[in-house]
């Protein structure tokens, strides 16, 4: 139930995205996939930082953004020197994203199995 | 306070959800921009493009070279048919002229004759003259001469009448040839020709050259009851 409103925002941003008719060059598609994955390791990120209780939002907000702009800016940069920098974004954001799914997971099943066992400790006695 | 504390990380959360959801679904739309548009597409499928385009071209240009054979050939038949419509035209037109079926124009030669101990044979000799002498068309009084054409006479009266085709002529007779006329002419006044036998009998034709002379078609168009083409020689042809 508290996931509610972030989960009713991502839906009404994906809405809002499909709307709306100003497409990108498609020479930018790569800066903005980049991007994308940058801002899934925030908002990853971010979820985790909630369930271990150290969340705060500006935090969550400037990094999604910073990240994501440095993430694209990056990748630019090394098409421009010829250095596969983009290559090196997509490495690091998805062994982050994954660190964070496993993360958010470990945290989910930890509180599930601590709810059953408050439930079941007066049961069993 | 309270209320900040108890609802603030999901309005922060919501926020970065909803320009998390604006670049996802944008990014999608790119994507899919890009996997239709041929510089983004891989070496793969660009070459199996580059093969099945170039097969049709091949097909095509195979239908094209077909196509033009087909219209000059067509063209081809076209001129021969024309070419050959044309020469039967002009064999038409050439046969008309011969057979009396069509009237005739050109230079040529008139021959005036008085009724005077005119006898028919004399009217023969010259005609026959003026063929010999390359005449291509020949009339009496306006009547056009062919092959079948007879020349004779009618006792009528106590009077000799001349006729052509068993019509009566009415004298002065005026012969009228289409030819060379110098020929036409040399050839009627030779020493010892046709002429000079006729002044034996004080006949005295009067021949003038003419620069153009219209002899008129038959009146009746003739008709073969009984000459045909003998069925052998005719499948030859």
């Amino acid at each position: 139930m508290v996931w509610l409103i972030p989960l009713l925002g991502l839906l009404a941003g994906i809405m809002f995205g499909s709307m709306i008719t100003w497409s990108i060059p498609l020479a930018m598609a790569k800066y903005l996939s980049i991007a994308v994955l940058a801002a899934l390791d925030s908002v990853l990120g971010g979820v985790r930082c909630i369930l271990e209780e150290t969340f705060n939002g500006l935090i969550l907000l400037t990094g999604f953004l910073t990240n994501a702009v440095f993430a694209a800016f990056l990748a630019y940069l090394g098409d421009k020197l010829g250095v596969d920098l983009y290559m090196a974004a997509v490495f690091v954001f998805g062994i982050r994203i994954f660190q964070n799914v496993a993360t958010i997971r470990h945290h989910f099943l930890t509180r599930i199995l601590n709810k059953r066992d408050v439930h079941a400790t007066p049961d069993s006695e | 306070m309270n209320f900040k504390k108890k609802y603030g990380w999901q309005i922060y959360l919501a926020a970065t959800f909803i320009l998390f959801g604006i670049m996802l679904s944008i990014q999608t739309q790119t994507q899919n921009r890009l996997a239709s548009e041929l510089a983004y597409q891989s070496t793969a499928d660009l070459t199996i493009m580059l093969k099945n385009l170039s097969d049709k071209r091949h097909l095509l240009n195979a239908e094209i070279t077909e196509a033009e054979q087909r219209l000059e050939e067509y063209q081809q038949d076209y001129a021969d048919d024309t070419r050959m419509i044309e020469y039967v035209n002009n064999e038409i037109k050439r046969l008309d002229i011969l057979t009396g079926q069509a009237s005739v124009a050109g230079p040529g030669i008139k021959i005036i004759l008085q009724k005077e101990n005119l006898l028919y044979s004399d009217v023969v000799g010259l005609i026959n003259e003026l063929w010999n002498s390359g005449a291509e068309a020949v009339a009496i009084n306006n009547i056009r001469i062919i092959d079948t054409t007879a020349i004779g006479f009618l006792d009528a009266l106590n009077t000799t009448y001349l006729t052509c085709d068993k019509e009566i002529l009415e004298a002065p007779y005026t012969i009228t040839a289409i030819g060379n006329s110098n020929i036409l002419e040399k050839g009627l006044t030779m020493p010892g020709g046709i002429v000079d036998n006729l002044e034996f009998f004080k006949i005295y034709p009067e021949i003038t050259i003419e620069e153009e002379i219209l002899i008129p078609a038959l009146a009746e168009k003739k008709v073969l009851r009984y000459a045909a083409v003998p069925a052998k020689e005719e499948q030859n042809t």
